[in-house]
């Protein structure tokens, strides 16, 4: 199967800054596939290579198969939605629509109906006679969105556009992002540091640090089988500990665990999600801790408590009634627990 | 721009509108008187002497009359002649070819400056201004000196048969342009440099992304962002280019005389005022029309 993207030993520097560390990356068609990482990983740097906004130092990169390297920007097929829309403010929204069109030298005739559609689709008709500024920033988004796809990129790039946005709204418009992919069936590609975002609307993810891509794969792959620390602590929050293993089972500060399969290493770390560890009436059969609990907060729909035992935390249905200070039986369960090597 | 109706803190005092009022006022007013005594009254003076007749003397007879506007316009006693109209074309033409010029020169340098690192930037805008602590005087007058005959500049000019072998480069409309645009390159340079320094590059990025080649790139991303400071640049050049004497009067002698050597003249050596007045009062009518046109086309292109 071809790849819609394939990057092969990409690097870049910049100075003695290695911006990005001989990455790997295949992406399949159709997928909506995110960069995920803190800032200064390289994430965006990856994405402004794929877009020609930069050059990389060394490797190849393949779009359906060509190499496109040496393409500049302006003749790529891809397009571009910028972290801050760049939309241009002396064109009306109509005008910055059909901006890559004319730049294409499209016929009048056939721009129109194309703007017209683009429009319609994400609900902009509204605002064709209005300048940029005058929009909320989620219209310019749209608006931004509107101007990259009318193009009909091969992929298409968001650089951060849900961070200028506030909570509520970015996850409206992640909702609205994710349905529009999946009815063009189009490639895209998100940079994000969000993790939410991330799991929220990928078919996979990449998790970035320093240059490197650490793990790769759908979200829940990503979130329930975590191949390093700092992936495991970056999405979402686990409980890490360190363990050491003798014979056929791991011996930690809290006691004795068995996971699934038994991992190599003489030395490492176990991962366990909040909603992974039971409460239980009793003492468990295996895996099984007695702890006090020193924190409790209700969030509605459960309930995040916070074990004396290392800090743990779990999570429980909001009815049950548990109070700061009882002692309780839990147990981790054997499904939940990820090995690490550190 | 935002008009504060009714401003509660100004500058950080806390204040009344009516408060603010009369202290704007207070403080506006010097300036403005300045302008109505050292301004406004030679301008209508000069409207008035405009209309009347010169004396056998030189000396200003109080007859209202058109003849000067006439004069101007190329009516004599002998039949008409467009001598003067030519004079003011020509120096129309001159102010635009010194401002597009400099406009030209301009972008590359600003680019060139703003993209320096920040210790190296200062040295080059230093020596963008050096030039301004020379009286213009001797700055033209330099120029004759660079264009003698017996220098280099002079010598190219006679080994590519521009010019016959050991003729000096002055007096010529060659000399004044560029006798011009280097006295007016700094003002154009200056106020593009600020606008660029604040460029949007995300703007330039966006219209690669969608496909712009390079002319598209710098008429949609780059040109409307630099419209500010290149609008003030064109107007400090315009306006005294149309004008200029000094420049014209040192590098181009009576081969190359614009309306301010004609002003000049009327006002010294031919003791005309009315007619000087008359030519006076064309130059400032000239200039407000071009401004006008370049607000408006201005106002146009700019958003906000």
């Amino acid at each position: 199967m071809d790849y819609c993207l394939e990057a092969l030993a990409l690097h870049k520097n910049y100075g003695e800054v290695k911006a990005l560390d001989n990455v790997d990356l295949r992406i399949n068609q159709g997928e909506l596939f995110t960069l995920l990482g803190p800032s200064g990983c390289g994430k965006t740097t990856l994405l402004r290579i794929i877009a020609g906004l930069e050059t990389a130092s060394d490797g190849n990169l393949f779009l359906n198969g060509k190499p496109i390297l040496d393409i500049p920007a302006n003749k790529r097929p891809v397009n571009t939605v910028f972290q801050s829309y760049a939309l241009f403010p002396h064109l009306k929204n109509y005008d910055n629509i059909a901006f890559g069109l004319r730049s294409q030298k499209v016929p009048e005739t056939q721009i129109a109906p194309r703007v017209a559609k683009m429009l319609e689709m994400l609900e902009l008709e509204k605002f064709a006679d209005r300048y940029p500024d005058q929009l909320s920033g989620g219209q310019r988004q749209r608006v931004s969105m509107a101007r990259a796809l009318i193009c009909e990129p091969e992929i298409l790039l968001l650089d951060e556009p849900m961070s200028a946005l506030d909570a509520k709204l970015r996850v409206q418009l992640q909702e609205q992002l994710r349905r529009l992919q999946l009815r063009l069936k189009k490639n895209f590609i998100l940079v994000t540091h969000d993790q939410e975002e991330a799991l929220t609307v990928s078919d996979r993810i990449a998790v970035m640090k320093e240059g490197h891509i650490l793990q790769c794969g759908t979200p829940s792959e990503i979130y329930n089988h975590p191949n390093c620390r700092f992936v495991a602590e970056f999405i979402g929050t686990a409980n890490i500990f360190d363990v050491e293993r003798q014979g056929n089972i791991l011996e930690s500060k809290f006691g004795q665990f068995v996971p699934k399969t038994m991992p190599e290493w003489k030395k490492g770390s176990l991962v366990i999600r909040p909603e992974g560890i039971r409460l239980r009436p009793e003492k468990p059969a295996q895996n099984g801790i007695r702890s006090r609990v020193i924190e409790k907060y209700y969030r509605g729909t459960y309930q995040n408590i916070t074990l004396e035992t290392g800090n743990l935390r779990m999570r429980t249905a909001p009815h049950r009634k548990i109070e700061i200070g009882d002692e309780i039986w839990v147990e981790l369960l054997q499904e939940s627990l990820v090995t690490i090597d550190d | 721009m935002k008009i504060i109706d009714k401003p509660e803190i100004l500058y950080g005092e806390l204040s009344t509108p009516r408060k603010i009022r009369t202290r704007g006022l207070l403080r506006i007013s010097p300036g403005m008187l300045w302008i109505m005594l050292f301004l406004s009254i030679p301008a209508l003076s000069l409207i008035v002497i405009s209309f009347t007749t010169r004396g056998a003397y030189g000396e200003i007879e109080w007859v209202f009359t058109l003849e000067n506007y006439k004069r101007l316009a190329g009516y004599s006693l002998f039949g008409w002649s467009p001598d003067y109209l030519k004079i003011l074309l020509r120096s129309i033409i001159a102010g635009l070819i010194t401002t597009v010029v400099c406009i030209i020169l301009s972008y590359p340098l600003a680019f060139f400056i703003s993209t320096r690192d920040k210790s190296t930037r200062y040295l080059w805008l230093t020596a963008l201004i050096i030039p301004f602590w020379t009286n213009l005087v001797i700055r033209t007058y330099a120029w004759q000196i660079v264009l003698a005959p017996d220098l280099p500049i002079a010598k190219l000019a006679a080994l590519l048969h521009l010019v016959p072998p050991g003729s000096p480069l002055y007096p010529s409309s060659f000399a004044v342009y560029i006798g011009m645009i280097s006295a007016f390159l700094p003002f154009v340079a200056l106020p593009l440099y600020s606008s660029v320094e604040k460029l949007d590059w995300s703007l330039v990025e966006a219209a690669n992304d969608l496909y712009c080649g390079k002319w598209r790139v710098f008429h949609q991303a780059i040109l409307p962002q630099t419209l500010p400071g290149l609008s003030v640049g064109a107007i400090l050049t315009f306006v005294p280019a149309m004008g200029i004497f000094l420049i014209p009067d040192l590098l181009g002698g009576a081969k190359y005389m614009l309306v301010g050597n004609l002003i000049q003249q009327q006002f010294g050596k031919s003791r005309d005022w009315p007619f000087g007045a008359a030519v006076s009062l064309a130059l400032m009518s000239l200039t407000l029309i071009a401004l006008v046109i370049l607000n408006r086309r201005g106002a146009k292109m700019q958003v906000l």
